[in-house]
């Protein structure tokens, strides 16, 4: 896939977070907007920065391009197909609820647009370390 | 060579601790551990328990002598010449009976810092676990009330004495939706509640102290079992990381120091090019460098000492000992093996077991690099939030002081973009 192609919502719309990665941080920075399929949709601050949606696996709508290569990768059927009229074609964690936390689609996404929230370690683990008292 | 900064009582102690160390201890012992012949010095223990050398810090009435932190730093620094272990085996009694004296009921410094100091239990410290250390709010072992009880699941990994102890100071998560620091607990588990060991670790150095990974799986203990309060972890575990942050500078200051006492020998004996090494700067320095950076290391470790003995919070002084003094230590063994040679790379030489032992001193009890993220904190918070009004404006002191214009921070990153019209 060309990196130049980005979903044909980020195309259509100059949206200048095509093909960014994800926001590793957006759990803590950005926020909850609607829920689809049980997860939660989140906002950037800025209109550019897009949507993702998922909580345990967030996908970065602007930055799919569609390729599937998660929905063949994840071992327990995180991802779905997905076609809608503001993104085109793009991937859904719908059953993110069974992501065993493998990683894979991280590591097989072209355009990181896919985070796995960590286990038991976050920015909130290093505040409460740093200012904890 | 702290001579100027200490008082009589405290030089006593240093060589009490120092005649301790040189007559009451068999090297046989120490090979041993190393050997991994030894699964943990319950000998040491009971030797510095008779002593009354075990945690100093605490009242006479648990079995300590009511000595200041300074004291305690002169102790560990001798012990520390034995090498990492016994530092360690020494160390102990005073991290988790800091929690406990500090913490603890009444009846649990009875029945726990009590037999501890006279060696007649021994404590292991359960904090890390396999997915980490240093970011330990993000613990994953559990306890959760049941009744008059907690149940206890989860494991701990690289526990000292996780072979060889009796009982574990542990942190588990009891509450699921606050913040890190409000969400943990910390607890005394006795091994026979049903502690299991599942992996024994071989290990490069530090060894002879039975380093294991522990597993609870439905451990039932009773709520006595709560050190401190319930989700009060986080104080337990800030006031638990002075001694064991101080502990580890100071040993890993023993320990250099004696390494590269060693390699100053050996280069005033050893010759090459028809005269003793340690005529060539590139010897002499060495020893030049690193016996710089170990007093630098005790005017770190005994300013934090002093802090620590006014009850003052000490965060940062502890953190920079801790990173700075095992630095030091590492250095110092590291430069002691290369003045040796070849010779220094074998068991002719203590020197290989120290390097084995000091390497560990900068990654244990928070690794030097935590260590500096949380002096970066600690120094950011002092520097932003400081009072300057009685300081002097050096920003002022240059000619281009009021080129304000020049003095930018930040721009918008669209700043030049064209404009849409």
């Amino acid at each position: 896939m060309p990196n130049w192609m980005g979903n044909i919502h980020a195309l259509r719309n100059n949206v200048s977070s095509c093909n960014v990665p994800i926001d590793k941080n957006f759990r803590t920075t950005w926020s909850i907007q609607s829920h689809h399929e049980n997860h939660p949709v989140w906002r950037g601050q800025k209109e550019t920065d897009g949507t993702i949606h998922g909580d345990v696996v967030g996908v970065h709508l602007e930055s799919c391009v569609s390729c599937m290569k998660c929905i063949e990768a994840c071992p327990t059927s995180v991802f779905v197909h997905w076609t809608t009229d503001e993104w085109g074609e793009v991937v859904d964690p719908a059953r993110e609820d069974d992501c065993i936390l493998c990683l894979v689609c991280e590591l097989v996404c072209p355009t990181d647009a896919i985070h796995v929230k960590g286990e038991g370690g976050s920015e909130e683990t290093l505040d409460s370390l740093l200012h904890g008292a | 060579m702290f001579e100027v900064l200490l008082n009589e009582d405290e030089k006593k102690l240093r060589d009490e601790v120092r005649g301790f160390v040189r007559n009451k201890i068999d090297p046989a012992l120490i090979i041993a551990m190393d050997s991994k012949e030894k699964e943990y010095p319950y000998e040491f223990i009971k030797a510095a328990a008779e002593a009354n050398l075990l945690g100093l810090r605490f009242p006479e009435k648990y079995g300590g002598r009511d000595l200041g932190w300074v004291s305690e730093m002169l102790a560990v620094e001798e012990v520390g010449v034995l090498g990492i272990s016994l530092g360690c085996a020494y160390s102990l009694p005073s991290i988790i009976g800091e929690g406990i004296e500090k913490f603890g009921t009444e009846k649990q410094k009875k029945e726990y810092l009590l037999p501890t100091l006279k060696g007649e239990k021994i404590g292991g410290e359960g904090l890390t676990e396999p997915r980490g250390g240093s970011d330990f709010f993000g613990t994953n072992t559990t306890a959760v009330k049941r009744e008059d009880s907690f149940i206890i699941n989860g494991e701990k990994r690289f526990v000292a004495g996780g072979v060889g102890a009796d009982y574990f100071l542990i942190y588990a998560r009891t509450e699921f939706k606050a913040a890190p620091h409000k969400a943990l607990s910390a607890f005394l588990l006795d091994r026979d509640s049903g502690v299991k060991v599942e992996e024994e670790y071989e290990l490069m150095g530090c060894r002879g102290m039975g380093a294991a990974r522990i597993v609870f799986k439905d451990i039932e203990v009773p709520e006595a079992s709560l050190l401190g309060e319930l989700h009060g972890g986080n104080d337990v575990f800030n006031a638990m990381m002075v001694p064991e942050r101080l502990t580890s500078a100071a040993g890993a200051i023993g320990l250099g120091q004696v390494a590269i006492e060693l390699a100053a020998r050996y280069a005033d004996r050893r010759e090459a090019f028809g005269r003793p090494i340690r005529r060539f700067e590139a010897v002499s320095f060495k020893v030049a460098d690193c016996v710089t950076k170990l007093d630098a290391a005790r005017g770190l470790v005994y300013r934090a000492a002093k802090v620590a003995d006014t009850g003052a919070w000490c965060r940062k002084e502890v953190s920079q000992a801790k990173a700075f003094a095992t630095d030091a230590g590492f250095d110092a063994v590291h430069e002691a093996m290369q003045i040796l040679g070849g010779i220094g790379y074998t068991d002719v030489y203590p020197i290989e077991r120290l390097y084995r032992d000091a390497r560990l001193c900068t990654i244990w009890t928070g690794s030097n690099e935590v260590q500096r993220l949380i002096v970066q904190n600690e120094i950011f918070r002092e520097i932003l939030t400081a009072d300057t009004t009685s300081r002097r404006n050096i920003e002022l002191d240059t000619p281009g002081a009021h080129k304000t214009a020049e003095k930018v921070f930040t721009e918008e990153l669209e700043k030049y973009y064209p404009k849409d019209d």
